[in-house]
């Protein structure tokens, strides 16, 4: 989720679908509660913008306390995986 | 504006979903829903006007009602094990009067134990309400009533018993030194030395227990969840 916000901001829906069409999203609908709490961790700040179509939407960026989480997770993503790769292909050696 | 939702099946699920969410706080609640709103708006443009299969099959991407405010409950956006509290209010956890008005009645009648017309209804309504305090675990009431509620009875028994021998066996002697009135005890029984030095030595290790067991039941009861 994080990641996502990385580059540019989205607003829910679109964040929704990014992570819907990537298949990690059992119910959509969870997405938002998981939004308000990284808006409250001050992982991400909103704003609300008109939309060309329809009503306004509220728009998620990173603060830079996100920047600095996703940091982290990435180091610490990056050495599980490899634990975990390491245990399910097997070693080769 | 936001679009509003006025199809049957929208309108019944934004009901449903203000339903559950009466167990989140206020505002949590209220942003649920008005998420749920605007994405329900993006997803279905038009409002009502899309095939009802069109908007049964976004309402079940969506997920449940019950789902949305489950994950909103709890860190993390898996469901999972506690699907038993589902529906139903938080616990309720009391304001923490009765917790906060058990130790000050149980330390008042400790206090005060020598006037027992006092203190003995302070301590049986301090017990009491540790009985029923809210806040607090078995371990912790039953730690309570040890610490706690025996204080009132050892000083009264400490007392008695300490004017009773002072009676039986000692003379107090008042004397004056550099440092100011020095009060001894001379008591007929040496025995009884040693037995105020354990008598002291327990006083300042219940005190001591005492005052850890208030600050520890004074922590638990301050938290709200």
């Amino acid at each position: 989720m994080l990641a996502l916000l990385e580059d540019r901001e989205r607003y829910g829906y679109d964040l929704v679908t990014q992570l819907s069409d990537a298949g990690l999203l059992a119910s959509e609908g969870t997405i938002y509660p998981l939004l308000s709490r990284l808006r409250k961790d001050e992982l991400a700040r909103t704003t609300w913008q008109e939309s060309t179509s329809g009503p306004p939407r509220r728009y998620y960026t990173l603060t830079d306390q996100g920047h600095r989480a996703l940091a982290q997770f990435r180091l610490a993503w990056r050495e599980f995986t490899r634990s975990v790769d390491e245990i399910v292909q097997g070693r080769e050696s | 504006m936001m679009t509003t939702p006025n199809h049957p099946l929208l309108v019944d699920y934004l009901n449903r979903l203000r339903e559950q969410a009466h167990s989140l706080p206020a505002d949590q609640a209220a942003e649920l829903v008005a998420d749920i709103e605007e994405h329900l708006a993006s997803a279905l443009p038009r409002g009502g006007d899309h095939g009802e299969a069109e908007i049964r099959q976004v309402l079940d991407r969506l997920g449940t009602p019950v789902e949305l405010v489950r994950a909103a409950r709890r860190p993390g956006p898996e469901a999972g094990e506690e699907d038993a509290a589902l529906g139903q209010p938080v616990p309720d956890r009391g304001r923490g009067y009765l917790e906060a008005g058990s130790i000050v009645l149980l330390v008042g009648a400790l206090l005060v134990a020598i006037i027992w017309p006092l203190s003995i209804p302070m301590w049986i309504a301090g017990l009491a309400m540790l009985v029923l305090a809210k806040r607090w675990s078995v371990g912790q009431k039953v730690l309570g009533g040890l610490v706690l509620g025996a204080g009132m009875p050892l000083s009264l028994f400490a007392l008695g018993s300490a004017a009773f021998l002072t009676m039986q066996t000692c003379e107090t002697v008042t004397t004056s030194s550099s440092t100011g009135e020095v009060i001894t005890q001379n008591c007929a029984d040496p025995g009884l030395a040693w037995f105020n030095y354990l008598a002291i030595g327990l006083s300042v290790a219940y005190l001591g227990l005492l005052v850890w067991t208030i600050l520890h039941l004074a922590r638990a009861a301050r938290r709200p969840f």
